[in-house]
């Protein structure tokens, strides 16, 4: 059975790159732009990793790990940030509130990301 | 004894110009500060000499003494005021004028040697102000040199400020200079009482007003010296202050009450708009390093977002993704992503210099292995160095190695910053990196390439920003050159240094990195640029 992605990322040519990519790796794909409605997609598809940007439109993907963090269903869905916000207050606050991994997306192309993602999955 | 009151001026006015010249000459040590401290100096001394003069009336021998000592200040203060014009006009190319000015300091050597002697003033008269001594053949002498050479100094600055073709800030120092020592020069006026003269020391006035005008020129206008206004300020007020401390029966005169309240009002007032003006200046550099953070922040966030795309699709296509690449486009393919990753290490690295510029660099402090951390840097930088058809060869320590405490990231990004130079700049051959304990107190990362190698007169240059050496140029167009600063900064957070070999052109470098085992170092940390980095 196909491994699940969710990608919460509102630039759609990033979006699309990415979901291209891990499409052709073997993974199931679905693709958010916002918090709230990445919560309701990962209720309904229960992802094996969600891939979140941090700025994103209405609310910041912070939001998205706090609000998750006391939903049962969802709070032990590992989460890899993938933002091009590099400063250490952002970082820290990511893994305060349980990202497992977070990468520049500049910094590291599409076979480095899709790479880190069977590391965490495994 | 009460003393007519212009006498009491004196000493805070010698006080403060004394404190206004050494203020100014121990901030910046140039060649008018120097001659204005000399003046600052002569004018001080004889103040106080004049005052003492005063007090000692009724003792002759005193007053022959003190008056002499003024004198010897005075010669020595025309030419200082003389040569102190000459630069303010910046006539000192003028070879006329250097010469002018070698012939008052000489004459006034003279003078000044003349002064201690019978032959310049002798014998005590008394009027009906207070005494003086008698003028006698130096003085006279002296009183045209004084005359002379304090109208060359007046007309060369009238000639200056009136000159159109000098610069606005020139004509403006000539113009405060002018009110400022013609004023003074009208302190001569009490030598006129050597001659047996009966005249009120009012003249004693211009010495507190020439003070005030020179005060204001360089506190309000910033005409001689470079000084924080509100530090002179505070002087002048101590020193208005201990006026009436020290001098009480100047409680007596209510003229010289009013002057120093008003003098003390004016010194508080300008403090006010000083200490306004600072508060001003300090909201407004905050408002610009706030606007520079969220500048920052949308430069990384806006300018890494197409560059994350550009390089992603440009990878996917090399790598054959979207299907065979045509044979005439995987050059082109492969240039659109080498540049996208060239302009990404170019933001990367401008960002690093910005917070590094900014001063406050966090650093997330743990214990970590050096032997890993330069594993997972070779790995990074394998794939390049084998494309480029060169060997990577890490030698490993043959003992085990302590952990160090550091930030990873922060050391990894320095190793990374010369390892990929490592790998840039060789053509040929290969990159070693060997990791080995100095001393059972620093860690040593070894980095040595075969590459282009680098000039002696490079070796240090390269470090500072914005620096690249000639043949990295020659070389390699692209690049910032602020990778070796950053690492540089970095390592020396970690109370490390980086140090720098090369035999020269083509001979390959030798890159050291030592980082103690065991450094105090602070998370939090204020950077500051070093003007050599700034070469």
């Amino acid at each position: 059975m196909k491994k699940i992605i969710l990608i919460v990322e509102d630039e759609k040519i990033l979006s699309e790159m990415y979901k291209f990519k891990l499409n052709k790796e073997g993974f199931e794909v679905i693709s958010a732009i916002e918090v709230d409605e990445a919560i309701e997609l990962a209720k309904k598809n229960k992802p094996d990793l969600v891939v979140l940007d941090i700025l994103l439109p209405k609310e910041s993907g912070i939001n998205y790990l706090i609000k998750t963090r006391s939903i049962e269903e969802l709070k032990s869905i590992p989460v890899l940030v993938l933002s091009n916000f590099d400063d250490n207050e952002t970082k820290s606050e990511a893994f305060k509130y349980g990202a497992k991994d977070y990468l520049i997306k500049s910094n590291h192309d599409p076979k480095e990301i899709v790479a880190r993602i069977k590391e965490l999955l495994q | 004894m009460l003393l007519p009151f212009p006498v009491y001026f004196l000493v805070p006015s010698s006080v403060l110009i004394i404190i206004v010249g050494l203020y100014g000459w121990l901030r910046v040590k140039k060649r008018e500060n120097t001659i204005f401290l000399g003046l600052a100096f002569a004018q001080s001394v004889w103040a106080l000499c004049t005052f003492i003069m005063w007090k000692s009336c009724g003792d002759d021998p005193a007053v022959i003494f003190w008056d002499r000592v003024l004198y010897f200040a005075t010669t020595l203060m025309i030419p200082l005021l003389f040569h102190f014009t000459i630069e303010i006009c910046e006539l000192w190319k003028v070879k006329k004028q250097r010469i002018l000015t070698y012939l008052a300091y000489i004459l006034g050597l003279g003078f000044a040697y003349l002064s201690t002697t019978k032959y310049f003033v002798d014998g005590v008269f008394y009027y009906e102000w207070g005494c003086h001594t008698y003028a006698k053949v130096g003085h006279h002498f002296f009183f045209i040199y004084l005359l002379f050479f304090c109208s060359m100094a007046l007309y060369n600055l009238f000639v200056t400020f009136r000159n159109k073709e000098a610069s606005e800030w020139t004509r403006n120092r000539a113009r405060y200079s002018f009110i400022a020592f013609f004023v003074f020069t009208c302190n001569a006026a009490g030598m006129l009482v050597a001659y047996g003269l009966s005249i009120y020391p009012i003249a004693y006035l211009c010495f507190p007003i020439f003070s005030v005008i020179i005060t204001y020129a360089i506190t309000e206008k910033n005409l001689f010296v470079s000084v924080v206004a509100t530090d002179v300020l505070v002087a002048v007020i101590l020193t208005l202050t201990a006026t009436f401390f020290f001098f009480s029966e100047l409680e007596i005169s209510m003229l010289a009450k009013g002057i120093i309240f008003i003098l003390l009002l004016l010194s508080c007032l300008l403090l006010l708009k000083h200490n306004h003006e600072e508060i001003q200046r300090k909201e407004e550099a905050e408002r610009i390093s706030k606007l520079k953070t969220e500048f920052i922040s949308i430069i990384s966030h806006q300018l890494r977002t197409p560059l994350a795309a550009i390089r992603g699709y440009a990878v996917m296509l090399k790598d054959g993704e979207f299907g065979i690449v045509p044979k005439e486009a995987k050059v082109p393919v492969k240039y659109i992503h080498d540049s996208s990753v060239s302009m990404i290490k170019m933001v990367n690295s401008l960002l690093s210099v910005t917070r590094l510029e900014r001063g406050k660099i966090e650093l997330k402090i743990e214990s970590f292995s050096i032997v890993d951390l330069v594993q997972s840097c070779i790995e990074d930088v394998q794939l390049t160095a084998k494309e480029k058809g060169l060997y990577l060869k890490y030698i490993k320590p043959k003992n085990k190695m302590p952990l160090i405490k550091g930030d990873p990231e922060k050391v990894k990004h320095a190793i990374m910053n010369i390892l990929n130079n490592a790998v840039l700049y060789t053509v040929k051959g290969g990159v070693t990196v060997e990791v080995s304990l100095l001393k059972d107190y620093f860690v040593r990362v070894e980095i040595q390439d075969t590459g282009v190698g680098i000039e002696p007169e490079e070796l240090e240059k390269i470090f500072a920003s914005f620096s690249r050496g000639k043949r990295g140029v020659e070389l390699y167009a692209q690049g910032t050159g602020l990778g070796l600063y950053v690492a540089r900064s970095f390592i020396e957070m970690h109370r490390g240094t980086i140090s720098v070999h090369s035999e020269g052109k083509d001979k390959g470098s030798t890159f050291d990195i030592d980082i103690p085992v065991k450094a105090s170092i602070q998370s939090k940390q204020e950077f500051s640029l070093k003007p050599d980095n700034l070469l």
